[in-house]
């Protein structure tokens, strides 16, 4: 037996009782049926090279969460918390409006796009205890605010359906708190026709978090997807994005910033598949690492042969603040169609020395130049977010910067 | 006022090489204007850049002192407080940086070190505007990020809009009249003789005679090799306008 055979088969073990502890359902042992021959993801499976998922769970531990994260204070949306997976306050959901939240007894499979996810979604389909449904009804726009809050000993798995009617627009927040010693969160949202699906997501769990996170969105025609999102790493936390455009017409907007100082590691993974013409899609990621960090950006646009006049463009830059930080970038392009502008590029660097002196000249001290200089290189990101939750998201970039020259 | 003695700097780093400043002596006294001209290359990038603290560089040997206190020993940001302003030769381009909340918290970060009380939001604004009408540079600017798609006259009104705001105690302007047209001059000119009134310094480096019009010099020296070659009134200026650097390449 190959070392990584080992190293999966230890993997699937791990999660087997939490599998096995909930009623027979033939879905969820299907589901880990699959996670359990091709799922389990280590560093020999294509995208898993530079995360090591299986090293971080065999340092995770039971320990208790020590807090909340102040920053999420200044969200400006009606709110539900969402504690280790479960709704904790059934009555805010209720009273929330034309967004339905609630909770239901289904399963999560992307189907006949499951191939495009990780293995990992088929575990969270196995272990998810229930299944949070969010709903918004056609013609409608709101906003609501999914509060996961981790204070768990045992894993946690979230398990998220969305729906959004034709001509509806569904502002969603969700942020990350807290920790468990591994959270698993899988989310897939429908869209109708004309629709369009805006997701915030600020993620600022504990350092010794073990965190996985997919977003999966199918956009209909004339419809646009938006997602913004802050990760501040942690033993390991990645974050999957898979949007898949079926129809005409589509926009894209995926910007992702990861700041990450110390041991952490935040992993941004997406997959754009383009099916049909004339979609715009614009994808910015922005990674500042310091410390023994590492930041993963791994982008792919997938171009179909009927995605004629797909607009593509991605950019990941990465700023790296010590000597040992780590910046892997691979953007990935595979197109099928012939008349097609994409394009990508990738940048690593320090802060400019240059830069610096210009604003030290100028009165202000070393830390403070630091500051300024990263602050502005996720600035055009985090102004460009949701407006409700764009002082939260500079808050964390706030915390973070002051946590280090501190 | 500042007073530089013998100066000999390298640039810093393993392999630094010879000096680029070999040997510099100078001494601007409060009120007066001191004017450095000479050829590409001769060191005087390099020594506005030292006498402003950049790390790039290694003191060799020789002093600058300040009011009679060392200003080797501090940071760049110190030195700020203390008043020295340089006017940089190639000013940056700082994309996501705001420009009016950028120079206000300089302002203020340099009013702190120096013990002096924050200028509030409002004042700022009533006086950078007013500053930037005197500088030529419209409110549109002044709302992107600092210098972003600015022309070279542009970036050069920017750092006389610093200058003016902050009312440094020492300027240093770096070929601040390179690229300008005849009116920024005129305006380079007024920004500087508003902020003569005795007590403030100044080293002005240049080519041409012209900004020498707006600005009436005290003295003007010539650095060639990284040693200043000669020092004369404001009548060598346009002598070396004439007569050019060459007499000087072969002495250095
Ligand atoms: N950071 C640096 N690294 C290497 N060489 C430098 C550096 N700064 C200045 N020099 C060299 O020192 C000399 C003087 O440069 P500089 O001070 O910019 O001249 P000036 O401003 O008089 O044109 C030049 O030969 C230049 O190439
Ligand atoms: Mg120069």
């Amino acid at each position: 037996m190959s070392v990584y055979q080992k190293i999966a088969d230890d993997l699937v073990e791990r999660f087997r009782p939490a599998a096995e502890s909930l009623p027979a359902n033939d879905e969820k042992r299907a589901a880990f049926a699959r996670f359990s021959k091709v799922g389990p993801p280590h560093r020999r499976v294509e995208g898993w090279r530079w995360s090591d998922l299986p090293a971080a769970l065999r340092a995770a531990n039971g320990a208790a969460s020590s807090g909340r994260s102040a920053a999420f204070d200044q969200i400006g949306a009606p709110s539900v918390n969402i504690v280790n997976g479960r709704i904790a306050d059934a009555q805010a959901a209720a009273a929330l409006g034309v967004v339905e939240v609630d909770e239901w007894d289904d399963t999560l499979d992307p189907c006949d796009w499951r191939d495009r996810f990780s293995g990992l979604v088929d575990l969270n389909t196995a272990a998810a205890v229930r299944q949070i449904r969010v709903e918004m009804i056609d013609g409608a726009a709101g906003a609501v605010w999914l509060r996961h809050i981790f204070d768990s000993r045992e894993d946690v798995f979230v398990s998220i359906a969305m729906r959004v009617g034709n001509c509806a627009t569904l502002n969603v927040i969700e942020t990350f708190e807290g920790r468990a010693p591994f959270v698993s969160h899988a989310a897939i949202a429908r869209t109708g026709k004309n629709a369009s699906i805006a997701r915030t997501m600020l993620q600022s769990t504990e350092q010794s978090v073990v965190l996985h996170s997919s977003f999966g969105a199918i956009i209909g025609v004339g419809g646009a997807f938006e997602q913004s999102s802050v990760s501040l790493g942690g033993r390991f936390a990645r974050h999957e994005t898979v949007p898949w455009l079926v129809d005409e017409d589509a926009r894209v907007r995926i910007d992702s910033v990861a700041l990450v100082d110390r041991d952490r590691h935040a992993d941004f993974t997406s997959h754009v598949a383009h099916d049909e013409a004339r979609a715009i899609t614009r994808q910015r990621h922005k990674g500042v690492v310091d410390g023994n960090g590492r930041a993963v950006f791994q982008g792919k646009f997938l171009v179909g042969r009927s995605a004629q006049k797909t607009d593509a463009e991605m950019q990941a830059n990465a700023l790296l603040l010590s000597d040992r930080a780590q910046a892997n970038h691979k953007p990935e392009l595979e197109i099928y169609a012939d008349d097609v502008q994409c394009a990508h590029g990738s940048t690593s660097g320090a802060l400019d020395d240059d830069a610096l002196f210009y604003l030290r000249q100028r009165g202000l001290d070393e830390g403070a130049a630091r500051a300024l200089l990263i602050e502005a290189f996720v600035g055009e990101l985090i102004g460009d977010m949701d407006a409700a939750a764009r002082p939260a998201a500079a808050e964390l970039v706030g915390e973070w910067l002051r946590e280090r020259t501190a | 006022m500042l007073k530089i003695q013998n100066l000999h700097a390298s640039v810093s780093g393993e392999d630094g090489g010879a000096d680029i400043l070999k040997g510099v002596t100078l001494d601007a006294p409060a009120g007066e204007v001191h004017v450095i001209m000479g050829p590409n290359g001769s060191g005087k990038s390099t020594l506005s850049h030292v006498i402003a603290g950049r790390e790039d560089y290694t003191v060799t040997s020789g002093t600058v002192t300040f009011d009679g206190e060392d200003l080797l020993g501090l940071a760049p940001e110190e030195r700020a407080a203390k008043g020295i302003f340089l006017s940089f030769q190639n000013p940056m381009e700082i994309p996501g940086v705001a420009t009016m909340n950028f120079i206000r918290t300089a302002l203020n970060a340099q009013k702190k070190a120096r013990g002096e009380g924050e200028i509030s939001a409002a004042d700022f604004l009533k006086a950078i505007r007013g500053k930037a009408k005197l500088v030529g540079l419209s409110d549109e600017k002044l709302k992107r990020p600092f210098n972003v798609g600015f022309s070279g006259g542009e970036k050069k009104r920017m750092e006389m809009l610093q200058m003016a705001t902050f009312e440094p105690r020492f300027c240093i302007m770096d070929e601040t009249d390179s690229g300008l047209d005849i009116d920024a001059l005129k305006m380079v000119g007024e920004v500087v003789n508003a902020l003569r009134d005795g007590s403030r310094g100044f080293l002005v480096i240049t080519h041409y005679q012209r900004l020498l019009e707006h600005i009436r010099p005290d003295r003007v020296h010539v650095l060639a090799g990284g040693r200043i070659v000669k020092s004369g009134g404001p009548e060598l200026a346009a002598e070396l306008e004439a007569s050019g650097y060459d007499q000087f390449i072969e002495a250095a």
